[in-house]
């Protein structure tokens, strides 16, 4: 947390106390409930990462230092100093130059606290993202079982903004442990105990576990196949097609499926069948054995945590997202497979070429929203940040479509278009803060 | 191998581990405690087989292999206390497992041009063996940074690598997972074997399969399967071979294969090459932090012969094996 520029010192320690001592009292109370705990590690998470994106290069090294231990981190030329050689004449690796500028958005509020003025400016980046560093591998697993580094005598090398996922997972598995340590300790006083559960319960009354529950969906939406997200399908596709599957991918397609109304039996049912685990294994074999890991995602055995659908962050950062997981070519084949029967070639190669301009700059829910104007026709208004809204936009559009074509609906396009993206396209958060 | 046979196998078994059997090749392969709190299982006469069971003494697991005759035994992971028959792995705190792979050859029986299947091997197939073995052990050396890598033979139909570095001992699952994964390049390799298509961040393991898979499938396979595999006719195949050969003589060309591919098609032959060449690992007992694993200097009792440690895995083949009745001449 940095000091404003207007702060005085004794505002900013305050302001810092309070802070954590909010923070303090707030895993003390998710530690009463796993469904709590999970909210609050996806709450701070989220800011976790938000803050660690903008800090500087210096500053993230330090986190990183922190989150795995001193001497597994290295900046490039450590690493360097510490082998004698060059990453770059080694392996052709090096350090993309800080060319990529951004536009950032400066809002400020005028005397009257009406207007709102925006001024846009082109800046360096300074954050290092596109710096290379060095982690020791057994710290970065998911990295390094997805080949997205470059191995080297047990180390992972890659560009800074490689490593997100595994750093936003390091701080969360931190935050877990400290939950559970702080749990245990208001268990042994019981006046702390009361007054934590009391503020427990209170929170619990304004922690939804999601506001895509499948009847918003209506029964069935799982078999609508054309309104998918790109994730989902590819998900989709590939499992048929190979009958398998890595963990993490089969956990966010379990979790969709199961929000677009897959009831516990017909997803148990929907694995039996489809995945080539199974082969020679009878029904009641794979419930017992594999059939576990699915009750799991309902809540109806371990910890009994209902789950919700992964949002595009947590997919982006540890699960399958189709702009960050594809390279350039296969995503380009995909959409082409996808829509070279619906859309003329003209139309889709220029989509195309936005849709992998976007996915090239890691603006993958940017990407997601240019592909969603596929189905839809309309140009996007805002990034895709959730599977399920992107599944509400798709169907509900492709129904307006349909309605106009039979004449039941007068409505002009550009209306239909702004009523469907305004009301779905709020998030969990944003519902939750409104 | 069991060429003169005399006496049966049980009666071999009991002489052997009562006079000739040490546990010190046991002891090379663990990285700590190789008694006390580590988990042993045995498959005893009569096809009985009982695990959790912990020795607190050398002296005392020697006496029980005595008395026991175990037709095979296997070493586990290490808890935080001893295991019995009352208590069991589910109620004690797991500390540690040798990282271990595994390679056995009828992982490669949809490859396998010899006729070979199941149990069986040649010279011609375990050659399979040999080079998933000098690939995988670079593999743990450069770019894992592992100093002690042990191979084993197990006496049936494959290898295992221990590695001993310590740090290996405590890994997770999932880091476990993330090592077998990063090496593992064929899916499902009894069924739709899936082949991934070759990565661009890990530089050296690319460079590998270009040098040794690539290598290996060209110069070794026969040029109609080559064909097949990849799709190209026999004269194109024919111009590739050769090209593959002038680049392990080192007399031409700075790499395996040549500008003049079509589009697509240096895929497809990378694609074949890992299909028929590449390490197939049995990624489970590499993940699994609860399995027992053959314990190297024992007997194998379906095949007779002792489990062993081989110095050199690349040249190794399982008649170099000794056997049980070998072994007590």
């Amino acid at each position: 947390m940095r000091k404003e520029e207007h702060e005085e010192a004794g505002e900013y320690k305050e302001r810092i106390t309070r802070d954590l001592l909010g923070r303090y009292f707030l895993r003390m109370a998710a530690s009463r409930d796993q469904r709590l705990i999970g909210w609050l590690i996806e709450m701070e998470g989220d800011e976790f990462y938000k803050r660690y994106e903008v800090a500087p290069f210096d500053e993230k090294i330090s986190v990183l230092k922190i989150l795995f231990s001193e001497d597994s981190v290295l900046a490039k030329e450590e690493f360097e100093e510490t082998y004698q050689i060059s990453l770059r004449d080694k392996f052709g690796l090096e350090e993309k130059q800080m060319s990529v500028k951004f536009v950032q958005e400066v809002r400020s509020i005028d005397s009257k606290r009406r207007a709102h003025k925006i001024r846009k400016e082109t800046r360096v980046d300074n954050t290092g993202m596109n710096r290379i560093i060095a982690i020791q591998f057994e710290y970065v697993p998911a990295l390094v079982k997805e080949r997205r580094a470059l191995l080297f005598k047990g180390w992972a090398i890659a560009y800074l903004a490689q490593f997100r996922g595994e750093v936003k997972r390091a701080f969360e598995d931190r935050l877990r442990k400290e939950i559970i340590r702080l749990g245990q300790r208001v268990d042994q006083d019981v006046i702390m105990k009361a007054s934590v559960e009391a503020f427990a319960k209170e929170l619990q009354k304004h922690v939804k576990t999601t506001s895509y529950e499948p009847s918003d969906l209506g029964p069935g939406a799982y078999n609508q196949l054309d309104y998918y997200p790109p994730c989902a399908y590819d998900l989709r596709i590939t499992l048929s097609e190979t009958g398998y599957l890595p963990h993490m991918e089969r956990v966010q397609l379990g979790l969709i499926l199961k929000k677009l109304g897959m009831d516990v039996n017909t997803q148990l049912r929907f694995w039996y069948e489809i995945a080539v685990d199974n082969v020679g294994m009878s029904y009641e074999q794979f419930v017992s054995k594999a059939g576990y890991q699915i009750k799991h995602l309902y809540g109806l055995v371990g910890s009994g945590t209902d789950y919700d659908a992964p949002k595009c962050d947590t997919i982006i950062s540890t699960m399958y997202c189709t702009f960050k997981n594809r390279d350039l070519t296969s995503l380009r084949q995909v959409i082409l497979s996808r829509f070279e029967k619906s859309i003329s070639k003209e139309i889709l190669e220029q989509k195309i070429a936005l849709i992998i301009n976007e996915a090239h700059a890691g603006r993958y829910q940017k990407a997601c929203a240019q592909y969603l104007s596929l189905l839809t026709g309309f140009e996007p208004k805002r990034p895709i940040v959730h599977p399920l809204q992107f599944f509400k936009i798709a169907r509900e559009s492709k129904r307006a479509k349909a309605r106009r074509q039979s004449g039941k609906n007068e409505q002009q396009p550009d209306n239909k278009e702004s009523q469907a993206t305004d009301s779905e396209k709020k998030t969990d958060v944003e519902r939750k803060t409104e | 191998m069991t060429e003169g046979k005399q006496i049966p196998l049980l009666q071999a078994l009991r002489e052997y581990y009562n006079t000739h059997f040490s546990l010190d090749q046991y002891e090379q392969v663990v990285a700590t405690q190789p008694y006390g709190n580590r988990e042993f299982g045995f498959l005893l006469p009569g096809n009985v087989f009982i695990r959790n069971r912990s020795f607190h003494s050398k002296q005392i697991l020697l006496e029980y292999f005595q008395v026991n005759v175990p037709l095979s035994a296997y070493a586990g992971a290490v808890y935080d206390q001893p295991l019995s028959p009352t208590l069991r792995i589910q109620n004690v705190q797991w500390m540690g497992h040798e990282l271990v792979f595994d390679l056995d050859i009828n992982e490669y029986d949809s490859v396998r041009v010899c006729g070979c299947k199941g149990r069986e091997y040649c010279h011609q197939c375990w050659e399979l063996i040999q080079e998933a073995a000098e690939v995988m052990d670079e593999t743990l050396a450069e770019d894992f940074g592992y100093k002690e890598r042990i191979w084993v033979f197990t006496g049936g139909r494959g290898l295992h690598c221990w590695v001993k570095d310590e740090k290996t001992f405590s890994y997770s699952p999932r880091q476990r997972d993330a090592v077998v994964s990063y090496m593992q390049m064929i899916h499902d390799p009894k069924g739709q074997q899936r082949v991934d298509s070759l990565p661009s961040a890990p530089k050296l393991l690319v460079s590998r399969i270009y040098s040794k898979t690539l290598i290996s499938f060209l110069t070794r396979m026969d040029e109609k399967v080559i064909a097949k595999a990849t799709e190209m006719s026999k004269q194109r195949v024919r111009r590739l071979v050769k090209e593959a050969k002038e680049y392990q003589e080192g007399t031409k060309l700075s790499k395996p294969l040549g500008n003049w591919l079509k589009k697509g098609e240096e895929e497809r032959i990378l694609k074949a090459a890992i299909l028929y060449r590449y390490p197939r690992i049995d990624h489970k007992v590499s993940i699994d932090i609860r399995r027992v694993v053959r314990m190297p200097g024992t007997v194998h009792s379906s095949t007779g012969l002792i489990s062993e440690i081989i110095s050199n895995p690349t040249e190794f083949y399982p008649d170099d094996a000794m056997s049980v009745w070998e072994a007590i001449k």
